[in-house]
């Protein structure tokens, strides 16, 4: 099952694109992050030059600022484009699951009363 | 106390799991990794420490860049500032330390990850592990056409069966290496994609160190089985392709320390890599063909003679038989040559009694003939009935006179002897005869047809075989 790339994102990748809604460097992504999410999501300097450059690569970010090898970037519209379908695509199973948990309780309720009744 | 050791680089390319084990260890017990090279890694004597090493790729590094680019230095400084510290790379590999108690993983995306070692693999490992499989299939390929084609002569070889068991290591190596990977990677994406777990990569350090063991030992087993002036003759052989590997490496990196760039220096070492083989085998080629005229690959002689000008060597090995066991002639001015060949499984010794150059003319042929007989020998006792049909198939896709030959039975056999044979053309006897022993065989070639009695002294002095 292979997953076309971007196509969804993971963590990683969804968190380095949110911390470039503001302009920064690669070192503050990796202090971001774990800000954003509580500690509950690192990202590791090897990860984080990589999705760099795959992410440029790919036009969702840009170069803002190169000083000496301390480069700042920011996100695009390509890349806003892709977060936001992620998210929505996030927003998509939380309501999938909520309509069939729904369903699900609804179901097991009625059983119940039927099964008392 | 050391200040150093020295260790064979025996690692996967992709193991990134066992080397940072490995060097975690190496840590613990007070061993630093200071140098990556080509062959061996240098570790350094330190305090032993609990350390941490992880290793990532980085695709864009080349084997031939004369230092790190920009972008590779971006990498490493982007590494240092998460305490990560560049300790070793070779190529793609990039080997990383870091002091701190809990550092956050160099690697924190299983898929990330997965995609750039297959990017690194693809220049570093996939390639060359690929060409060298692909000749080692070619070669096992020959090998065992000439094992069908000439099976006794492979067989009864220790050289041709050594070569032959070093490219069937070859192949399992890379073989092993090249599914190993694949399988690794198989199960790593599945699991990225499924929980973005990472999945560790399996060791076979041991395996290939077994490997190159096992092959080094036969080696030096085999360089001692042999006769001292055959001795030369293996070193040379062995001396040609570690010359080519020594002078492209020497070259690329004397480049690389030159600072010549990444593109000339490919281009140079590719260069080299065709031409230094091809150059080297004219030049070996040309100097084997004047040592062996030198006579530097014969056994010593035990005269010479001389015979038209030209010199010829005379031997005076003992043979189980000779032409004057048969014959009432005179044989002490003969040549008897024994050559021996053997290995673990078959050992053959030809025998020649002839009699000098210019002493045999055609109207004294009966008085001073040719006699010469091979001894097979069946070392590895499974083998006897393998033995016997290729030497009686042998006959039959001899064309003899135009015509296909095949050994006839005869009767009765001398003592000793289990079966006995006579090679025919179909329309006559030759004088060839096969002799069938407990463990040995004997083909027998005369220059006159042997007598009954004859062939009862013949079977009976070679019943002992050799």
């Amino acid at each position: 099952m292979a997953r076309p790339k971007f196509q969804t994102l993971t963590e990683q990748m969804f968190y380095c694109l949110l911390a470039l809604q503001r302009e920064c460097c690669g070192m503050d992504i990796m202090d971001r992050v774990p800000a954003m999410t509580g500690g509950r999501v690192t990202v590791g300097s090897g990860t984080l030059y990589h999705l760099l450059d795959q992410f440029l690569a790919s036009g969702m970010i840009c170069e803002t600022k190169v000083e000496g090898r301390r480069r700042s970037y920011l996100l695009t519209e390509k890349g806003r484009a892709v977060l936001e379908e992620e998210v929505a695509r996030l927003r998509r199973q939380l309501e999938d699951y909520g309509r069939i948990m729904a369903d699900y309780q609804a179901a097991t309720t009625a059983t119940k009363e039927e099964e008392q009744a | 106390m050391r200040k150093r050791k020295y260790r064979l680089a025996q690692f996967t390319f992709y193991d990134r799991t066992g080397i940072a084990a490995d060097l975690t260890a190496e840590a613990a017990r007070g061993w630093m990794l200071d140098k990556v090279s080509y062959f061996f890694w240098r570790f350094r004597r330190i305090e032993p420490r609990a350390l941490h090493f992880a290793v990532s790729y980085f695709p864009k590094a080349s084997v031939f860049d004369p230092e790190p680019g920009e972008e590779q230095r971006s990498f490493e400084e982007f590494c240092l500032q998460s305490g990560w510290q560049l300790v070793g790379s070779a190529a793609q590999m990039q080997i990383f330390c870091n002091e701190r108690e809990n550092p956050v993983p160099l690697e924190t995306d299983a898929l990330v990850e997965l995609e750039n070692i297959h990017k690194a693999a693809k220049r570093g490992f996939l390639l060359p592990y690929l060409l060298l499989m692909i000749t080692g299939l070619l070669q096992m390929g020959l090998f065992l056409s000439s094992l069908f084609r000439d099976s006794l002569r492979v067989l009864g070889n220790s050289g041709y069966l050594f070569t032959g068991f070093s490219w069937a290591v070859l192949l399992c190596m890379t073989g092993t290496e090249l599914l190993g990977y694949f399988r690794w990677r198989s199960r790593a994406k599945k699991a990225a994609l499924e929980d973005g777990s990472f999945v560790p990569t399996k060791s076979t350090r041991r395996f290939q160190l077994a490997c190159l063991w096992v092959v080094l030992v036969l080696l030096v087993l085999y360089f001692f089985s042999l006769e001292a002036y055959l001795r030369g003759f293996l070193l040379s052989s062995l001396a040609l392709p570690t010359l080519v590997i020594a002078s492209v490496i020497g070259t690329r990196e004397v480049l690389k320390r030159w600072k010549v760039s990444t593109g000339i220096n490919r281009a140079v070492t590719l260069g080299l890599c065709i031409l230094l083989p091809v150059a080297l085998s004219l030049f070996t080629t040309r100097a084997i063909f004047a040592m062996i005229s030198d006579g530097r690959f014969q056994r010593p002689a035990a005269e010479t003679y001389v015979y038209n000008g030209q010199t010829f060597s005379l031997y005076r090995d003992p043979l189980p038989l000779y032409v004057s066991d048969l014959l009432e002639i005179d044989d002490s001015r003969y040549s008897a040559q024994l050559t021996t060949t053997t290995s673990p499984l078959i050992a053959t010794h030809t025998a020649v009694h002839r009699p000098r150059l210019g002493e045999r003319n055609q109207s004294d042929l009966f008085y001073k003939p040719d006699l010469s007989y091979t001894v097979t020998e069946v070392r590895f006792a499974p083998l006897y009935g393998f033995c016997r049909r290729a030497l009686l198939e042998q006959a039959t896709d001899r064309v003899l006179h135009g015509r296909w030959g095949e050994y006839l039975p005869i009767e009765p056999t001398p003592e000793g002897v289990l079966a006995a044979y006579r090679l025919s053309d179909g329309v006559s006897v030759l004088n060839r005869w096969l002799l069938c022993y407990e463990d040995h065989f004997v083909e027998l070639q005369a220059d006159w047809a042997l007598t009954a009695e004859q062939l009862e002294a013949a079977g009976q002095r070679l019943a002992g075989g050799m």
